[in-house]
């Protein structure tokens, strides 16, 4: 077996995990960072086509080491020494594709392994100026670069050809290393110069494409983030970033083990910029009405007595059984907006909390019971959206998932869209579960309305897309791709038409059938303000 | 036909899309492959993620069995809710409200400390609480306060010491315990927050770094309008924030001298009650003695407000001649003193300190300085009384901008002689003089148009003035006249032209005199021009109107001294009826303020100065009366002037002020120099200004000294800088000048009454008594 020292930040390899049906599964992962806790090492893995929500802390013996591959063929000097905080030299990407781009002779699927995150710059044995590696945060302890290096493009090259020989991911975990390397890579790590990244990108997914039409995925390919250069600062609108923003290894890696909220105990998906002192706590505590983080259970019990918040602090506009609803200004009520956005953080990947919470508005969920009105989920909802968004961030705390919880957030939105009068529809990106939600509450939403129709004196039902969106307050937008994804839209003799299969029906019967929690249109005291005569926000 | 090489069209979303069961469709089928046409939308999500292999398998699940499997949710990091201590934790219920619940925005700011207390914290508080008395919350406190009192660098102890309210003791424990926990802890500050954004900006990529402000709004059109009306709005508050500052300023240094007179005052009580003076005698002696030495008030607003204590001291220096001075002064003490004196008689047996002289001391302007105004507009009484020169008084006008003395337009006037570059015109060379009103000989003088239109005499001495008084016509109605002051007659005759001798001033004048103002203002009232009535209500007006306005239309040059019958006393009475009691009233108002203002104008500055400015009124005079008609053609092509509507709204007509503004600037003849504005002050400021003519002969001194004639001072003329000070003139002043044009051509009625004569060349001998009388009379109101 290899010496330990061997695994460095970069490397990828098989890692033991559990499965959902609890079986023993080694995906292939590539390790983040590592660090010595009581003189036992443990490694910070992203299991590859995994979400980062179950990147987690492992030990050695989790390590498939018979299948280390190094991030770079020569990376025998260990490149750090195992630091916490420690991180592979991502930032230096730029400079990467550079090298890449002089020394290789496949021109440009080159760049494409843009992801070697974890490549040493060539020819650099030292710590690289600062100026070349400019999205480095200050922040962390500064990682130690795998310092040795010409080699680093062979591991690399070959793995970017592969990406374009893809196999479909249902196999991947039986993939071998090198095939899978190029997809994976990249699509953990986004190539940072745009432009490239684009060209090269037009490639693999059109390979992709074909692979995975029978889902009827197809990759946009503007997304928003690929603009150039590095990012000096996010849009001012909106809370969501594109990936661009996950560049920083901080960010890539959770940094609350745990958080005790109420009766819950948490464990975060996701970095939240909690204050730096309190990452390493074992436990952050939070006061379940107000929000606020203390860091121990004592100063939690302090904080107790002075605080007397049982609700969220603001207006409550809408109630029916223990469900509750308040409305809370970003601007007026910055602590609790903050502390919201803060925990938010830990379960959405795409969050963005680099600016104030000003201009929006948070729509927190409740149920009550007799300590007081216990928060579910959120969602925030920018005060002027300038692209008809609805909501910008939408949470279910994780103890109400899979409950209806978000379903019952995504219809309240929609019903005050439908109060204002206008379509609406979530800020991208989606996250995956956001993706599956609204979904589902899009096709229910639709279904019930197609299946509502009755025959106009004998004439068979008809409905515009655009009415569907008028009824629903659904934008016209994801009418139709919630249409396609059902595949309800058919061409019949000459004209476009909507289909219900007998399958569509009963599934969504049964479903509509375990839908239990609604919103009730009547109990919603809601009344939209124009906030753009308001002056600022 | 093939369906596959049918090209569908788009799919509309307008158009209306029949729906259908698949039963009814057996052949649905056959139209599968053209359903490619519908265009793909994005899912939303970043490609890299939506690969995923748990979200990926999840749809496929969905898809194939129409709703998610328990193995086939995308897994995520667990959660357990099951605190144990909760119910502790969180004690009590919390029933819910009836009603939905509403905050009151900023209710919850509440007035606990942010600090949170820990274990080490409590053991110290506990073990502390032995020695001294402390609570939990009183430490947190403390601790937040130190907290927020510092930033990178902690507070130290003295500061700690003015920023905690405990005893120092326990001030000196706790700060000692807080400033070791702060050295240990590697954080920042004891109470957790978020990382702020550094202002250089070098926090851009921290990932700790939150909720950073955004700075750069993005700028709409909307946005910028506002920010220039938003930029203007500060600026005014600047001001406003600088004025306000002004003003406490000054009140801190009137509450300073309030202090100050309120230790003077118990000095005095102290030395009187060492003195035993219970009743007050001795002080009333004391200030008796001291009005005789020295009539001076002390000032009791320092300063800023001096100007104003001054001109007021002043004022009554002058008002009262020397030797009568004493009089008016004592006299307000007395009355003081005999409000308090009954009490204190009363009480002079007991041995009271207090007598409600001593109250009243203690009675101290507030904020309005109320005895002071009761004194300044107790004087503005006697001045409509006494003193009859108010109407021209300078007055600074708001928007007017006033430009200081051209000392190199020295002597430019048409009476200077040719030596110092001026005409010499023989218009205004001396002449013997009579006045009618009284009549007597004044010598050799010379008249000139003075500010605001007054009729100047300017005399000079020679030595056959006896000669010349002896020409009086009621030479035996007179005391005998002094002869002019030497002083300043005697200087070299061009230069002694500033100076105007005014009657005589002795007892026996002064008694005379509110005899003779009343008739003279019996008569000056048909100097006040009426509101010029229409046409069709001439003829019901006053026959005196009627003539006036009858003779405003033939261009006429003859001049019209004895037809305007003002002269005689008792010749003709007064037309009343022309001039209603409130313009009369609203005139008075006007004349006395205006006095009060040109004392106050005189007395800021150093008599140097004291003609420095000139005030909007006289703008308006000097340019009406230099700009001809073509160039205030050019002029209002110039600037945005208002047609001529504008008349009635300037020419606000209530008064003699106005009246005499109209006759001056009515008059000047295109081929004519412009008449010289220059200014008569009242003579009540002769203490401070004769001199301003000429820097080089310094009379301030001699001037109050003198017995038995008071001095007029002239501001001279040159002071106005003629025609170049038009540009900067504001634009009523252009629309003054400007509403006169139509009457230029023609004298205007008020020119005719009062000034017309004085523009006729060939007649100026023959007017010159009239004119005399006119001066008199303008004088005097």
């Amino acid at each position: 077996m290899a010496d330990n020292v061997d695994v460095v930040e970069g490397c990828r390899l098989p890692v033991l995990r559990k499965n959902q049906e609890h079986e023993d599964e080694w995906p292939l992962a590539e390790i983040l960072s590592v660090k010595e806790v009581s003189s036992r090492k443990l490694y910070y893995v992203h299991y590859i086509d995994f979400n980062k929500r179950l990147d987690e802390w492992v030990t050695l013996d989790r390590l498939d080491l018979k299948k280390l591959q190094f991030p770079k063929k020569e990376a025998k000097t260990p490149t750090k020494n195992g630091l916490p905080g420690s991180r592979p030299s991502s930032p230096e990407r730029e400079r990467k594709s550079l090298d890449l781009n002089v020394q290789t002779t496949t021109t440009t699927t080159a760049t494409a392994p843009s992801r070697g995150k974890t490549l040493p710059a060539p020819k650099r044995k030292a710590e690289p100026p600062a100026p070349l590696a400019p999205q480095v945060s200050p922040a962390p302890p500064v990682p130690s670069l795998p310092s040795s290096a010409e080699a680093s493009q062979a591991a690399v090259y070959p793995a970017a050809r592969e990406s374009t020989t893809f196999k479909s991911r249902e196999d991947h975990e039986q993939l071998t290393s090198l095939t899978t390397n190029g997809t994976a890579a990249r699509r953990l790590i986004p190539p940072q110069p745009g432009r490239k990244r684009k060209a090269n990108c037009g490639g693999t997914d059109e390979v992709w494409k074909s692979t995975l039409s029978n889902v009827g995925v197809v990759l946009n390919q503007d997304s928003q983030d690929s603009s150039d250069g590095i990012p000096t600062a996010p849009r001012m609108t909106g809370s969501l970033v594109s990936d661009r923003s996950h560049d920083d290894i901080v960010t890539r890696m959770k940094n609350i083990e745990c958080i005790e909220l109420g009766r819950h105990r948490l464990k975060p998906w996701y970095f939240s910029p909690y204050p730096q002192e309190l990452t390493s706590l074992p436990i952050l505590y939070l006061c379940e009405f107000c929000l606020k983080y203390v860091k121990s259970l004592k100063c939690l019990q302090r904080h107790l007595t002075k605080c007397n918040l049982r609700h969220p602090p603001g207006n409550e506009i809408y109630r029916k059984g223990t469900i509750s609803f308040f409305e809370i200004d970003g601007r007026k009520n910055k602590t609790y907006s903050q502390n919201l956005c803060l925990i938010a953080k830990c379960f959405l990947d795409h969050k963005t909390l680099y600016y104030d919470t000003d201009p929006f508005l948070f729509y927190v969920m409740t149920e009550y019971d007799s300590k007081g009105f216990h928060i579910v989920g959120y969602f925030s909802k920018e005060k002027e959206s300038t692209e008809d968004y609805n909501v910008a961030c939408i949470l279910t705390l994780p103890p109400y998932q899979r409950r209806g919880y978000g379903k019952l957030l995504i219809e309240f939105s929609y019903e005050l869209s439908k109060v204002e009068g206008k379509t609406g529809t979530p800020e991208k990106p989606l996250s995956d579960l956001g993706l599956l939600s609204y979904r589902s509450y899009w096709s229910q939403t639709i279904l019930e309305i197609l299946m509502d129709l009755k025959p106009d004196n004998g004439e068979r039902p008809q409905i515009t897309i655009n009415e569907i969106s008028e009824i629903t307050s659904v934008k016209k937008e994801d009418v139709i791709s919630t249409l396609q994804y059902l595949n309800l839209i058919n061409y019949y003799k000459g004209q476009y038409i909507l289909t219900l299969s007998e399958e569509i029906v009963d599934g969504h019967e049964k479903a509509m059938q375990k839908r239990h929690l609604r919103i009730d249109p009547k109990c919603l005291h809601f009344t939209p303000k124009d906030w753009s005569k308001r002056g600022k926000w | 036909m093939s369906k596959l090489s049918f090209r569908a069209r788009a799919l509309d979303a307008s158009k209306p899309l029949p729906v259908f069961r698949c039963e009814d469709l057996p052949d649905l089928h056959e139209y599968a492959s053209i359903n490619r046409a519908v265009p793909q939308m994005p899912t939303g999500m970043e490609k890299e993620e939506e690969s995923e292999h748990h979200l990926q398998r999840a749809i496929s699940a969905q898809q194939v069995y129409g709703e998610k499997r328990d193995n086939m949710v995308i897994p995520v990091p667990e959660a357990e809710s099951n605190i144990p201590y909760y119910d502790s934790l969180y004690p009590g219920e919390f029933k819910m409200p009836k009603q939905l619940i509403h905050i009151q925005p900023f209710s919850l700011d509440t007035e606990q400390p942010d600090y949170d207390l820990d274990s080490d914290d409590e053991a110290f508080v506990l073990k502390l609480k032995k020695k001294m008395e402390i609570s939990l919350l009183q430490f947190e406190e403390m601790i937040d306060r130190l907290e927020k009192g510092s930033g990178q660098q902690s507070v130290s102890l003295p500061e700690a010491k003015l920023l905690l309210k405990e005893d120092d003791e326990l001030i000196k424990e706790v700060f000692e315990y807080w400033s070791r926990k702060r050295k240990s802890s590697k954080a920042q500050s004891l109470i957790p927050s978020v990382k702020q954004e550094k202002r250089d900006g070098s926090s851009t990529n921290d990932p700790y770094v939150a909720f950073r402000r955004r700075t750069e709004k993005m700028q709409t059109r909307k946005n910028r309008k506002n920010d220039e009306a938003s930029y203007e709005k500060m600026l005014k508050l600047r001001r406003d924030l600088s004025r306000a500052v002004t003003i406490l300023e000054m009140i801190k240094r009137r509450e300073k001298s309030k202090r100050e007179l309120l230790h003077l005052t118990l000095e005095i009580i102290e030395k009187r009650n060492g003195m035993a003076d219970y009743g007050g005698e001795v002080m009333a002696e004391v200030l008796a003695e001291r009005a005789l030495v020295r009539p001076q008030i002390i000032p009791l607003v320092p300063l800023t407000n001096q100007y104003r204590h001054q001109d007021h001291t002043d004022l009554k220096d002058y008002k009262s001649k020397p030797e009568k001075c004493e009089v008016p002064r004592q006299k307000r003490k007395y009355e003081k003193k005999q409000k308090a004196l009954p009490l204190s008689a009363g009480g002079a047996h007991h041995p009271s300190l207090f007598n409600a002289k001593d109250l009243n001391q203690y009675d101290f302007p507030s904020s309005d300085d109320e005895p002071y105004s009761q004194m300044l507009s107790g004087s503005s009484e006697a001045e409509e009384e006494n003193d009859p020169d108010g109407v021209y008084a300078f007055r600074r006008r708001a928007g007017c901008q006033y430009h200081a003395v051209r000392q190199d337009s020295l002597g430019s006037w048409p009476w200077c002689s040719p030596s110092e570059g001026s005409l010499s015109q023989p218009r205004f060379r001396y002449s013997l003089t009579s006045l009618t009103v009284p009549r007597r000989c004044l010598g050799l003088a010379r008249r000139r148009v003075g500010r605001g239109g007054r009729v100047l005499l300017d005399r000079a001495h020679s030595d056959l003035d006896p000669v010349y008084q002896e020409l009086s016509p009621e030479r035996q109605d007179l005391p005998p006249s002094p002869p002019p002051p030497p002083p300043v007659c005697e200087r070299v005759p061009p230069l002694s032209t500033d100076t105007t001798p005014e009657r005589p001033l002795d007892r026996h004048w002064h008694t005379d005199l509110t005899h003779l103002l009343l008739s003279i203002k019996a008569c000056r009232w048909r100097h006040f021009r009426p509101r010029t009535l229409p046409l069709s209500q001439l003829d019901n007006a006053h026959p005196l109107f009627r003539r006036m306005s009858r003779r405003t239309k033939p261009p006429t040059t003859q001049p019209a001294p004895r037809s305007c019958p003002r002269g005689g006393r008792g010749i003709n009475q007064p037309p009343v009826q022309v001039l209603t009691a409130e313009q009369f009233q609203h005139h008075q108002e006007q004349l006395s303020l205006m006095k009060k203002q040109q004392l106050e104008q005189a007395q800021q500055h150093h008599p140097p100065l004291s003609g420095v400015t000139l005030d909007q009124a006289s703008a308006q005079l000097a340019a009406s009366a230099l700009v001809t008609a073509d160039q205030l053609l050019a002029l209002k092509s110039k600037d945005e002037l208002p047609p001529g509507g504008a008349v009635n709204g300037v020419l606000s007509p209530s008064g003699v002020y106005k009246a005499s503004h109209l006759s001056s600037s009515a008059s000047p003849s295109p081929a004519a120099p412009a008449p010289s504005p220059s200014a008569l002050l009242p003579s009540s400021t002769a203490s401070t200004a004769p001199h301003s003519n000429n820097g080089t002969a310094p009379h301030s001194g001699s001037a109050p000294h003198s017995n038995s004639i008071r001095v007029g001072a002239l501001v001279p003329g040159k002071r106005l800088h003629s025609s170049r000070t038009l540009p900067s003139m504001g634009p009523s002043a252009l629309k003054l000048s400007h509403c006169q044009k139509p009457k230029a051509p023609t004298p205007a009625p008020t020119a005719a009454l009062s000034l017309g004569p004085r523009e006729n060349h060939d007649q100026e001998k023959g007017t010159l008594n009239s004119l005399s009388e006119n001066t008199v009379a303008m004088e005097v109101t």
